[in-house]
């Protein structure tokens, strides 16, 4: 074994074991985890076997082989990338929904809140619009 | 006189005040409203200012949304809004906390939805007799983001940019869950067009803010702008909403 194989080999154990440590933590949710361990894997296979990444080479007409593991690891990271840029709106999308119910919630508490129509629509003073008393405009 | 036709009709009126760390002019803003529009009930959005401003607007009396972090004016705003649907207003007046939108034309803004069927009235400040003074280049990113605004709504649109608006209920209800978060003012125009909703604009003599100072000055009115008309052209192929806000769970 080469020594960069080694080198890769251990990234990619050290990345497994990081993966599990946090999902016995409770920190890691599953989708993410499946995924890094997936990374792991296909790391280690991909250094072990060179047929593999060969093989796609000369079926991409590729002459450097090594290229393909290039082009793949970026366009891992810009799918991840782009997978966090959804989480992010998503995730900024229901913070504000949240600040606002809760502002919401709590004017009600505190009587506040807004106050329905009143059935007796008109006449009752306290629910009319009265536009001031003069001839501005 | 018009000892008004529409205090007779029970009609509901909201005035919606976002206000970031607006302590020192809120309470002048406060007085001006009641003073000017006293028919209408006020709301105070508190987006999580630094300072006193959600005190102040408590003991001012009026009713407080307080929103326990900054949402920026679009998170701010709506919140005022959904504060509007729940309580079945018939009209909402946004006023800025900051004292440069004048008190004693919330009628004059809120006229076209009560008794013109619009949808939203816009203050402007270019169709008011004198010049509105500001930079250049923000008069300029006004002006064309007004056109882009023109263009895409199919309405006459010259202040694109003005906060100091008037919805009508319908208007309320869709914005209340479609609100873009950051410069809402101009893509909330074309939001509103393309639900076939209508818009009047209205002339509006503004001043300068007593404290504080614009959030967009020197050569940000052409990021404001670039951003502002990327996002209302990107606007243009977003879906019908469909579903929750926040998307899913």
């Amino acid at each position: 074994m080469r020594p960069i194989s080694a080198l890769v080999v251990f990234v990619a154990v050290v990345i497994a074991l990081v993966v599990v440590f946090y999902i016995r933590r409770w920190r890691l949710r599953e989708e993410y985890s499946l995924l890094w361990l997936f990374l792991s894997a296909a790391l280690i296979v991909l250094t072990i076997d060179q047929g593999v990444m060969e093989w796609a080479a000369r079926r991409l007409d590729v002459s450097y082989s090594p290229a393909v593991l290039f082009f793949l690891a970026l366009a891992f990271a810009a799918v991840m990338l782009f997978h966090y840029s959804l989480e992010i709106s998503r995730l900024s999308d229901q913070n504000r929904v949240l600040a606002q119910e809760m502002s919401l919630l709590r004017a009600k508490l505190e009587g506040s809140g807004p106050r329905a129509a009143s059935p007796a629509k008109p006449g009752s003073s306290e629910v009319d619009l009265a536009v001031a008393d003069d001839d501005a405009l | 006189m018009t000892k008004d036709r529409h205090m007779s009709a029970g009609l509901r009126g909201l005035v919606i005040i976002p206000a970031y760390n607006e302590a020192r002019s809120l309470p002048h803003v406060l007085r001006e409203v009641r003073a000017a529009a006293p028919g209408f009930d006020l709301l105070v959005v508190n987006d999580g200012s630094a300072d006193e401003t959600f005190e102040i607007a408590r003991s001012e009396g009026c009713a407080v949304l307080d929103l326990c972090f900054n949402l920026g004016i679009g998170g701010a705003v709506q919140a005022g809004f959904k504060y509007a649907v729940e309580g079945g207003y018939d009209v909402a007046v946004q006023v800025d906390g900051d004292g440069q939108h004048p008190a004693d034309q919330i009628e004059a803004l809120s006229r076209p939805i009560l008794e013109e069927g619009c949808d939203m009235a816009v203050g402007s400040r270019y169709l008011a007799p004198g010049r509105y003074e500001g930079g250049r280049l923000r008069r300029l990113g006004n002006a064309v983001l007004s056109r882009l605004c023109s263009l895409l709504s199919g309405q006459r649109v010259t202040d694109c940019t003005s906060g100091f608006r008037a919805y009508s209920a319908r208007a309320l209800a869709y914005l209340a869950h479609r609100y873009p978060a950051d410069y809402p003012e101009p893509e909330s125009i074309v939001l509103l067009a393309r639900q076939g909703m209508r818009i009047r604009e209205v002339p509006v003599k503004m001043r300068e803010r007593r404290y504080g100072r614009s959030s967009i000055t020197g050569v940000r009115p052409l990021y404001y702008m670039t951003k502002v008309g990327l996002a209302l052209v990107l606007d243009i192929i977003k879906e019908a909403p469909q579903g929750q806000e926040g998307g899913k769970a």
